[in-house]
């Protein structure tokens, strides 16, 4: 308090006017098009028309009922949830492995592989599809959601071992010590000292994971035939395409499609932000 | 302590749900290899059901039914549908047939789709069965060829009849106002600023996705040329380079452009969105196939009048029409069970088939004995249309060429729209392509 | 020692195993392969004929190709400057502004959840925005007594920029997390003691907060960037390309002419020429963003 008074020379009030203007903005423009998005999935075809912005005449759910129904979201939902959970789980078990034999073993070609998975973080899902697409069917991967699992696993791979490998990197010499005169192996470390202290870091490649798997388009959109195996993205797409002038049913499709991952966001928003930065921060 | 419990969740999901994604695609391979094993003894073991993959991308719940339906008439056969979305379709159908994936029975386009699906062996002869099921009967003369390469049958016709060449009025609104019809392009081109001074778009057209570039396109060429045209460029013996009728064609869509013709924003617009706008009474001209009643429904709020889209000149007459059956429904090579899918086949193309079809989008079909229970709205019973009907017909441009030459045709129609092209770039840029895609 | 050395190295070995399995299969093999397919010639969706440098001739002749290319820098420019700065200026006034908690705390959770969607939810969404007949953004237009209909993506000169503001909108969220995370590991007796020097809030973030943060700057600027060149999804979804060719960046053109044209052969090679295109921007990136830090860091 005492200091503020002191410090105000004239220029904080402008600052603080700007900002909170400024500010404001950006949440409205951050927040309405959702706001908008959910109000006019209860509306009907013809008010959206009349009054895109106006407000609708009742809150009838069962427009999500049907949307829900067509664009078969119980069996999209299903399969991203295992497309999401399982390329976490193979990225995290293969990813720490090959972080912290990097990280904490001394070995011919380290510096090598490090550098190169650096570089491999810019290679995109597009430069691999066509070859990755005759790789997925001579593995007889292709139509199932493997396929999609391990290119998922493979693409995220290079970003989440560099930065599971500079944590680990971090970890006090002085602790690895202390574990050889107790007699533990390289692995025991690895997995009794390593991994619970690497928390802050596990949770950041969850999340970066379980986010790009969730919204990944592409891989999904090559390698998954079947309705009953196709994710949300592709889904919704489909369900625009087919039911296109249906608009209150493509706003409820686009808020189902939403809500339970913004649920989910909210629940655990400063585990995201907190996990998102750590590893932000450490590269 | 919270964090704690979070991971463990997070991992007890992850846990379950990779042991539920084995047993998931284990369970599909499973089903799959069972099947395969049935079909392959299915001689000497008790009859089992035969599963049939169907691949198909119609949305009407209608069709749908009159699929599932057959589960229920034949014990034996069972088919398992899968619907498509019309873009989706192309892309997977192509990948389907490259990978040696594709279902028992499947749609595709005829023309030069047709050819590519044959030549890859995606599509069988079915020639052996047309007299014994009495699909030459069942079938106008002129689809049946569609659907033939070199006098081999190898689909059944699987579309309806939707020309366009014409342009739908808004006869209320031109009543009101004492406007003429457009009768010619420079007609249309006049009324373009009248049009845009009421506050109305004065043509909807659409082309985000380009194919409908490549239709508009069409019309002009085939107003000049008949359906030889095509195979003449096609084969060869003509190129795109210097092509009159092609460069009159591009000539003309970029003098609608630029006269403001066309519906704003048409180059990222699409036909769910442009065609409502017609609906709504926002532009007085539409210009699309007859199955835009899919969309705006059969009844409208205002009278419709059926016109010829705007002509060259006043007195020309289109040598060929687009308007033919663009889809053909058929049999996988790669089937084992050739039988079960021939009878399919005939109940998919089956005379009740097309009443459905036709009364859903309210259009002809190219099962003669379908169309008397079919109810045409009025406004398709018009000359514009009607007249069409016997005169040589062509499969769509946006259909008509080797799929590398389509997506240039319609990359380089939205570049002389744009103006970023002229219509001679346009034409090199086109043949350019095609000399790679001819024998 | 020595032995106990060696078992190490081949444990090292045997840890990295799994990974490289994947790695290797799923994302080294394929971008090798797809460098290999640029040399040839498709044909039946197979390699066919050794071409050699054939598709890079007619890639390089080819105006729709750098075309996309421009396109590319101009969408990974905008991607590398624009998020970034929006994010800078929102994490200085979400966590500078306000000294209340819950307000901070609420922004903070509004402005990021456009990130929690997928590209494609945005493309479609904004779709829906940019409607003519129904969009928010004629609405808006219609309440300020603008009745002239805006066609958002209708002219070749505006679309790029206006299919960029759906990125913006998504993607500033995370630039904004990362700096003030940064911003808040700036120590807090020195903001205080500038304070008490009579510094304002404009000279402390001058004086004091930019030069810390300026790593956090350019890590954030880099991962926009890389982010840049991958992107497929929005444009895909809301433009295709379009009107004429006015924002097919390369990924969109490459997917056309593989999965629309089939040639993907063609496509390969551009996808190539990109990868290229990557590599020399980032290494040109990394050279000035190092000598920015070396100048503003601490």
């Amino acid at each position: 308090m005492f200091n503020r008074k002191h410090g105000v020379l004239g220029g904080d009030k402008l600052f603080n006017f700007v900002g909170t203007i400024i500010l404001s903005i950006c949440l409205l423009f951050s927040f309405y098009p959702l706001i908008w998005m959910l109000l006019n999935s209860f509306k009907t075809n013809d008010e959206i028309f009349l009054s895109p912005m106006g407000l609708p005449s009742s809150f009838d759910l069962s427009v999500y009922a049907v949307a829900w129904e067509r664009a078969n979201f119980s069996s999209a939902f299903l399969s991203s949830i295992i497309n999401s959970a399982a390329s976490v789980a193979l990225v995290l078990i293969t990813g720490t492995l090959a972080a912290f034999a990097l990280a904490r073993i001394k070995f011919r070609g380290n510096a090598l592989i490090v550098k190169l998975l650096t570089i491999s973080i810019i290679i995109s899902g597009q430069l691999i599809l066509i070859p990755l697409f005759y790789t997925m069917q001579r593995l007889h991967l292709y139509n199932s959601l493997w396929a999609t699992i391990f290119a998922n696993t493979a693409m995220s791979l290079p970003l989440c071992i560099y930065l599971l490998y500079s944590f680990f990197r971090e970890i006090p010499f002085e602790i690895e010590e202390s574990t050889w005169i107790d007699g533990c192996g390289t692995f025991k470390f690895y997995y009794k000292f390593v991994l619970p202290l690497s928390k802050p870091i596990l949770s950041t490649v969850i999340i970066f994971v379980s986010l790009w798997t969730w919204n990944e388009y592409l891989f999904a959109l090559t390698f998954l035939k079947v309705e009953s195996i196709r994710t949300i993205p592709l889904q919704l797409q489909s369900f625009f395409s087919r039911y296109s002038v249906e608009y209150d049913k493509l706003f409820a499709a686009l808020s189902i499609s939403l809500l339970p991952i913004l649920t989910v966001y909210i629940i655990l928003q400063k585990a995201f932000i907190k996990g998102l930065t750590a590893g932000a921060v450490k590269m | 302590m919270a964090k704690r419990l979070v991971a463990l969740v997070l991992s007890a999901v992850m846990v379950v749900s990779l042991f539920a994604g084995c047993g998931k695609s284990g369970s599909d391979s499973a089903t799959s290899t069972s099947t395969s094993a049935a079909s392959s003894q299915v001689a000497t073991e008790v009859k089992k059901p035969v599963t049939l993959e169907f691949w198909h991308a119609n949305s009407s719940k209608e069709v749908q039914a009159y699929f599932e339906l057959f589960n229920k008439k034949s014990p034996d056969i069972q088919i398992n549908q899968t619907v498509y979305v019309d873009d989706d379709y192309k892309t997977q159908s192509r990948i389907a047939l490259a990978a040696k994936t594709s279902p028992d029975v499947w749609y595709i386009n005829t023309g030069e789709s047709l050819k590519q699906f044959v030549d890859g062996g995606g599509m069988m002869d079915i020639t052996p069965y047309v007299k014994e099921k009495g699909w030459d009967t069942r079938f106008d003369e002129a689809a049946q060829k569609m659907c033939s390469i070199d006098g081999k049958m190898y689909g059944l016709p699987w579309s309806l009849y939707t020309p366009w060449m014409v342009t739908w009025a808004n006869k209320d609104f031109f009543e009101k106002n004492k406007l003429e019809y457009p009768k010619t392009v420079d007609d249309m081109i006049a009324l373009a600023a009248p049009l845009r001074k009421l506050g109305q778009e004065p043509l909807v057209f659409y082309n985000k996705d380009g194919w409908t570039g490549a239709i508009l396109f069409g019309e002009y060429v085939l107003q000049q040329a008949g359906t030889e045209w095509i195979d003449d460029i096609n084969s060869g013996k003509t190129s795109w380079v210097g092509n009159k009728e092609a460069k009159v064609a591009l000539e003309t869509l970029a003098k609608l452009e630029k006269a403001g013709v066309f519906l704003s924003g048409y180059g990222t617009q699409r036909q769910d969105t442009a065609l409502l706008v017609w609906k709504d009474q926002k532009s007085p001209l539409l210009y699309n196939g007859t199955w835009f009643t899919q969309v705006t429904g059969k009844e409208l709020p205002f009278q419709v009048e059926t016109l010829t889209m705007p002509l060259l000149t006043a007195d020309t007459e289109p040598k060929a029409y687009q308007n033919w059956i663009d889809w053909t429904v058929g049999i996988s090579p790669e089937t084992k069970n050739v039988e079960q899918a021939v009878e399919f086949l005939d109940y998919a193309g089956a005379v009740e088939f097309y009443e459905i079809l036709g009364n859903y989008e309210g259009n002809l079909t190219p099962c003669t004995a379908a169309n008397s229970k079919v109810n045409v709205p009025y406004f398709f019973n018009k000359e514009p249309i009607t007249k069409q009907l016997d005169k040589p017909k062509t499969q769509y441009f946006c259909y008509a060429f080797p799929l590398p030459v389509i997506e240039s045709l319609q990359t380089q129609i939205k570049l002389v729209l744009s103006g970023d092209a002229t219509p001679d770039e346009a034409l090199a840029a086109i043949e350019a392509e095609h000399v790679k895609n001819r024998k | 020692m020595l032995n106990n050395k060696k078992g190490k190295q081949i444990k090292a070995y045997i840890y990295l195993l799994p990974a490289a399995i994947l790695l290797i299969i799923f994302l080294y093999y394929p971008v090798v392969e797809s460098i290999g397919y640029s040399f040839f010639n498709f044909k039946n969706f197979k390699p066919f004929e050794f071409v050699g440098l054939d598709n890079y001739r007619s890639a390089f002749a080819d105006g729709l190709f750098w075309n996309s290319i421009y396109l590319t820098f101009k969408w990974v420019i905008m991607n590398t400057i624009f998020p970034t700065f929006i994010g800078l200026m929102l994490s200085i006034l979400v966590d500078y502004l306000s000294k209340i908690q819950w307000f901070t705390s609420m922004s903070r959770t509004i402005l990021f959840m456009p990130m929690m969607m997928s590209m494609v939810a945005v493309g479609l969404l904004w779709t829906l925005i940019y409607n003519p007949n129904l969009g928010l953004l004629n609405g808006l237009l219609g309440v300020f007594g603008l009745d002239e209909k805006f066609i958002a993506l209708g002219s070749t000169k505006t679309a790029i920029y206006m299919s960029f503001i759906p990125l913006i909108w998504q993607s500033s969220g995370f630039s904004m997390v990362v700096c003030s995370a940064a911003l808040q590991s700036v120590s807090k007796e020195m903001l205080e003691a500038s304070l008490i020097d009579g510094c304002n809030k404009f000279n402390q973030l001058k004086r004091i907060m930019l030069p810390n943060i300026v790593g956090a700057i350019v890590m954030v600027s880099t991962v926009n960037m890389i982010s840049g060149f991958k992107a497929f999804d929005l444009l895909y979804v809301l433009t295709k390309g379009g009107p004429g060719a006015a924002t097919e960046i390369t990924a969109v053109y490459a997917y056309k002419q593989a999965f629309l044209a089939f040639k993907f052969d063609y496509a390969s090679t551009m996808m190539t020429c990109l990868l290229i295109c990557v590599i020399v921007f980032l290494l040109i990136f990394n050279f000035f963003s190092n000598k920015v830090e070396k100048k503003f860091g601490s």
